[in-house]
């Protein structure tokens, strides 16, 4: 027990080094300043999740489905982790760089597994907390409360996550096995947990739609409709069924079972993960060797530029966790517009799975006028997720000595930073365009504004994050995730296309049509993209002039 | 103080390779060094010694251009390292005391991605890598990612990549650190093969006998001062270079 108290303080510490990046150097009190910033913010947001979490549960409260919120609750907080884990997951636990200091020490192979996953299951358990807590206050306050249901549900909200966040976390060490035995191991991974994550994606959607097709149907009554999601969130997760007998009607044997089922499955899957952690671990070091191919040289030499542009997208499948976060828009762009060409937007506007509303022909007519205003603001805001240049200096780390002895000026290295990143999304969205243009989806005009705009946007806010990083670098991270998930750059960047993205978006479908009419509104569209793209060279002419690489 | 009398610069009728005038350089209110001043000569291998912190790595990291002077100048091959970067940075290498290059990357990408920078065309890197790691003993691993090689592999293969372009000068920190007997032997007449060819080679080291029977010019630091710069043998009198160097250091403390 000690040995795991001593590692998770570790683990701590290097949490809250990494709330602070680059103010290592900093006095105590800036430092302490800096994690009180930060941990205004983290209120902040959590405040944000809860109050909307309450009035969710409040419409549900109000239209009479009192009894449908603790399953639900139970559900989403079993859910809320397991994609966090599932993409943290292998770089929290594999191929860490502390891996031979803390396998040398004399410890239990399993302390230090549950002292590495601890932090995924505190993530998961505090997001849980976040939903599953206001969801309960809402409850308790229509349908009445008793102590023993309330310490229930409390610690619901602590078991809820756990056997989901073990089967994630042991997805993710399965997923990271099997790449291994590929030559390009990352790749392997990173093709094999984006497909699951877009089956999960999918496959939720399509659960969320069928349901609300069978709810506009049948709808014989709201009661009818709420028993019916409670069945199928029982039907697929028995333990929230067990949690919502123990809570609700004081069942101790339902609430053991839940309990047990919680505890059991992480325990399980730990102890799979302790057996075989050396394993995956020595086959990730060695994955590459025996496979040389030392004698094989490229038949032509690359431009300076062409060689950075290689390097950086060799960055992007080197660092899974900046994979999963730079390419994740791509895929849903095309899955978007797979789905768009596929399915129609005119058999989805008929279909009555949008709030079990059927239109007919010529209201469909009169919509698709405005969701052709939409389109490009929906790309733009994917666009915009997938900046992978916002943070390519700071992922630099301890080899950015090469950059800055490089023989080349700060305009070309970061042009083919930018290019590494913007050849891809102009590639995607245009693919994703002339997908719904091939299928009729689309006209020509809303063609050039998905690309347009979505690359404008794109191009705008990657120049922001690019700028940013350019001017305050952290080579001294030691998780790519500091760089990539904490770091101003990205979040500015995806923060602010996501802002104007749905600010541009409300004013273009909302506002100016009625406003302007249709076609002045498109000629508006395709300015805002324009003038985007023209802020982004700006601010990118700025960077290029002000930037100087130096080492840290 | 510099002990000028012993700076006896080798002058074979060409511009240096390296000149560096009253350099001088700060960290906040701390100065690192302070008006620093040597020249490196064609076929010079010159020795920078200096206990830990004295401004070695800060020394050389202005000269390959990884870091802002501020103050004096530092020309390479006639090349300001401020005013004309570019041009100086492409007559130079760089070898820096941790080896860290990008993991995802195979030997051989790195070695082509260095390269494809410095512009040296496929057949004059093909024939130089593959002679350069032969002799380093690194050609049977350069297919593996740079992830799975030892300090002294990533040593070797930031030595290859630095020499791919035949820089004219070659700045090392620490450059024995880490490499086995053999390769610290190889390297070592590499160095001496360039030096040969007219290139110059400017290294700091902690191991003061490899830089007396390495280098014919030497210079100590101190505390961001320069104590002594010049011919190895003027330096070292008839001394050896450990005494001159303990004698020079606990002097001037």
């Amino acid at each position: 027990m000690r040995s795991f108290i001593i590692l998770l303080g570790v683990q701590a510490r290097g949490l809250i080094n990494s709330l602070a990046p680059g103010a290592a150097k900093l006095s105590r009190r800036a430092r302490g300043r800096r994690l009180a910033l930060m941990g205004v913010l983290s209120v902040l947001l959590g405040t944000f999740i809860v109050a909307y979490i309450v009035m969710l549960g409040l419409s549900l409260a109000l239209l009479g489905a009192t009894e449908a919120i603790v399953p639900l609750a139970v559900a989403a907080g079993a859910l809320a982790g397991a994609v966090f884990t599932f993409i943290k997951a292998r770089g929290t636990l594999f191929g860490t760089r502390d891996h031979d200091l803390i396998m040398a020490m004399p410890l239990p192979r399993r302390t230090v597994i549950l002292a590495r996953s601890a932090t995924l299951f505190g993530a998961s358990i505090l997001l849980a907390i976040l939903i599953m807590l206001p969801l309960y206050a809402v409850y308790f306050a229509f349908a009445g409360a008793t102590a023993p249901s309330v310490l229930l549900a409390l610690a619901s909200a602590v078991l809820a996550p756990l056997p989901i966040t073990g089967i994630a976390a042991f997805a993710a060490a399965g997923v990271t096995a099997l790449s291994t035995r590929f030559r390009h191991a990352n790749l392997a991974f990173i093709i094999g947990a984006m497909a699951l994550m877009l089956v999960v994606l999918v496959a939720a959607y399509g659960w969320s739609f069928s349901m609300r097709a069978d709810a506009g149907q049948a709808a014989a009554s709201l009661g009818d409709t709420m028993a019916q999601i409670s069945n199928t969130i029982y039907a697929c997760y028995p333990p929230a069924a067990w949690a919502t007998q123990g809570i609700v009607h004081g069942s101790v044997p339902a609430y053991a079972a839940f309990a047990a089922i919680s505890i059991a499955v992480p325990a399980v899957c730990i102890e799979i993960m302790q057996r075989t952690y050396l394993g995956i671990n020595d086959a990730l070091a060695a994955r590459s060797r025996g496979r040389a191919r030392t004698r094989r040289d490229r038949a032509k030499d690359r431009s300076p530029f062409a060689a950075i542009v290689i390097k950086e997208l060799r960055t992007l499948v080197g660092i899974p966790s900046y994979a999963f976060n730079c390419l994740f828009g791509y895929l849903l762009m095309i899955a978007a517009a797979l789905a768009i060409s596929l399915i129609g937007m005119r058999g989805i506007l008929s279909s009555g799975v949008i709030d079990g509303v059927t239109l007919d022909p010529a209201q469909i007519d009169a919509a698709m006028g405005y969701i052709m205003l939409l389109f490009p603001w929906v790309f733009a805001f994917l666009a915009t997720t997938c900046s992978s240049a916002a943070v390519s200096i700071s992922l630099e780390g301890r080899s950015s000595w090469i950059m800055a002895t490089a023989p080349l000026s700060p305009r070309a290295i970061l042009g083919a930073k930018l290019a590494s990143n913007a050849l891809p999304c102009i590639a995607c969205l245009g693919a994703s365009a002339a997908a719904m243009l091939a299928f009729g989806e689309i006209d020509i005009l809303s063609t050039c504004e998905v690309v347009l705009v979505g690359f404008g946007m794109f191009f705008l806010w990657v120049n922001v994050g690019l700028a940013i990083d350019a001017a305050h670098p952290n080579f001294s991270w030691t998780v790519a995730n500091e760089v990539v998930k904490r770091s101003a750059s990205i979040m500015v960047c995806v923060l602010g296309g996501m802002v104007c993205a749905f600010a541009l978006g409300a004013l273009s479908v909302i506002v100016l049509p009625d406003l302007l009419g249709l076609a002045a509104t498109h000629g508006i569209v395709i300015a805002l993209g324009a003038c985007s793209l023209i802020g982004g060279c700006a601010i990118f002419r700025h960077t290029a002039r002000t930037t100087t690489f130096f080492i840290n | 103080m510099q002990r000028s009398a012993q700076v006896t610069p080798t002058h074979r009728g060409s511009s240096p390779v390296l000149a560096i005038a009253h350099y001088t350089k700060r960290y906040g209110d701390k100065v690192a060094v302070r008006d620093l001043s040597l020249t490196v000569e064609p076929g010079d291998i010159y020795g920078f010694i200096g206990h830990n912190g004295a401004g070695k790595t800060t020394l050389i990291r202005s000269i390959v251009g990884a870091q802002p002077v501020d103050g004096g100048s530092i020309r390479i091959c006639g090349h300001d390292v401020v005013g004309d970067p570019i041009a100086a940075k492409a007559a130079c290498a760089y070898v820096p005391d941790n080896p860290d290059v990008y993991e995802f990357m195979t030997g051989l990408q790195y070695l082509d991605f260095i390269a494809d920078i410095y512009r040296v065309s496929a057949s004059e890197r093909r024939a130089r890598r593959t002679e350069l790691a032969e002799r380093l003993q690194l050609a049977d691993a350069l297919g593996d990612t740079v992830g799975s090689y030892s300090h002294g592999m990533r040593q070797k293969l930031v030595l290859i990549g630095a020499l791919i372009h035949e820089p004219r000068l070659l700045v090392l920190d620490e450059p024995f650190v880490g490499l086995d007997p053999v390769a610290s032997h190889e390297l070592k007449k590499i160095l001496h093969e360039l030096a040969e060819r007219g290139g110059a080679v400017f290294f700091s080291s902690h191991v003061l006998e490899v830089v007396e029977k390495l280098c014919n010019k030497v210079a100590i630091i101190r505390a961001g001062e320069l104590l002594a710069s010049g011919a190895t043998e003027d330096v070292r009198g008839n001394a050896s270079l450990e005494d001159i160097f303990l004698e020079l250091v606990e002097k001037e403390a």
